[in-house]
């Protein structure tokens, strides 16, 4: 029986490099979840009702930002529930911070794959996910310095 | 032909696109020059400016363009690489107000120390940029994705079998 895993980043760059996996994604009962813009709408037609979406936001627009956040954290809160997935495989960023964080309140596994762009420091959602990640991953061997705990698999690309 | 691609982000990055088209008026790129320019507005008339260009399209471009000029995100500069193709790169900036911070920065100079891409922060060296790549002997890059992935799955295998 194929275990659940939830697959999940912000829109852009993180989920290009997510969408690299997708070779493995049905080697799971996978779902796939980023945020709804002009780019990833059309995913709902090819992964139907395994692809769902979070709401647009970033941190530059702070008042929206936070009724965004508000609403994401809730969406991912019910998502979570009705997957019930293993574990949380994210490249972040602070979009997949709330699944993350109730997923490891609510038993499962979080998986984070820093991302091939941060060559020298640590972004933001990694350096706060690292705290609790049961498996964290970077692509650039100079990143063990700031992730000591860190599995080191080369670049994704 | 010369595709300059600024990425799809929200925050405009005008000031490379403004430099290369002063170049073509000035008679200093005498290529063809196509942009991508994702949510910059941009109009111009001696370049072919796009907004949103779909995937495939996108990568038309990349196959058929002799140089490439990206900002710094990752996914256009794999890409180019990937298709073997000689690679500008220049870096969104936060002081520009391109980027939320200067992370674009680290990529390039990773890249440019390993010899994959030509580089500059400053969009006013375009021109001299141009000219060093078409003598530009770039590094291969080799991808890591299979490896990748490989070791990836059985990373997550673990973690499930707990």
């Amino acid at each position: 029986m194929k275990k659940k895993v939830i697959f999940i980043s912000s829109t852009g760059g993180h989920f290009s490099e997510l969408m690299i996996l997708k070779p493995i994604f049905e080697d799971y009962d996978f779902h796939l979840i980023t945020e709804k813009t002009a780019s990833t709408i059309s995913l709902k037609e090819e992964y139907k009702d395994k692809m769902h979406y979070l709401v647009y936001g970033t941190r530059v627009k702070k008042i929206t930002y936070f009724f965004k956040t508000t609403f994401n954290t809730i969406k991912s809160l019910g998502l979570f529930i009705k997957i019930r997935p293993k574990a949380v495989v994210t490249t972040g960023t602070h979009t997949a911070m709330p699944m993350c964080i109730i997923g490891k309140l609510l038993g499962a596994k979080i998986v984070f794959i820093e991302t091939y762009a941060n060559v020298f420091t640590p972004t933001g959602s990694g350096k706060f996910i690292y705290k609790f990640a049961d498996k964290f991953i970077v692509q650039w061997e100079d990143m063990l310095k700031v992730y000591p705990k860190a599995t080191y698999l080369g670049g994704i690309f | 032909m010369i595709f300059l691609t600024v990425g799809t982000q929200d925050k405009p990055f005008t000031r490379i696109i403004q430099a290369v088209e002063q170049a073509v008026i000035d008679g200093k790129i005498t290529d063809e020059v196509i942009v991508q320019a994702g949510n910059t507005k941009y109009e111009s008339k001696v370049l072919t400016v796009l907004n949103y260009v779909p995937f495939d399209e996108f990568n038309n471009y990349l196959l058929k363009a002799d140089i490439i000029i990206t900002h710094g995100g990752v996914g256009s500069i794999l890409n180019a690489l990937k298709l073997k193709k000689k690679v500008i790169a220049v870096p969104r900036l936060e002081k520009y107000g391109e980027h939320i911070n200067d992370h674009q920065l680290q990529v390039i100079k990773k890249m440019t120390e390993q010899g994959y891409i030509l580089s500059t922060e400053d969009e006013n060296k375009i021109v001299e940029k141009i000219k060093e790549a078409e003598i530009f002997e770039a590094k291969e890059y080799v991808s890591n994705t299979e490896n990748f992935i490989q070791s990836f799955k059985q990373v997550l295998d673990s973690v499930l079998e707990d």
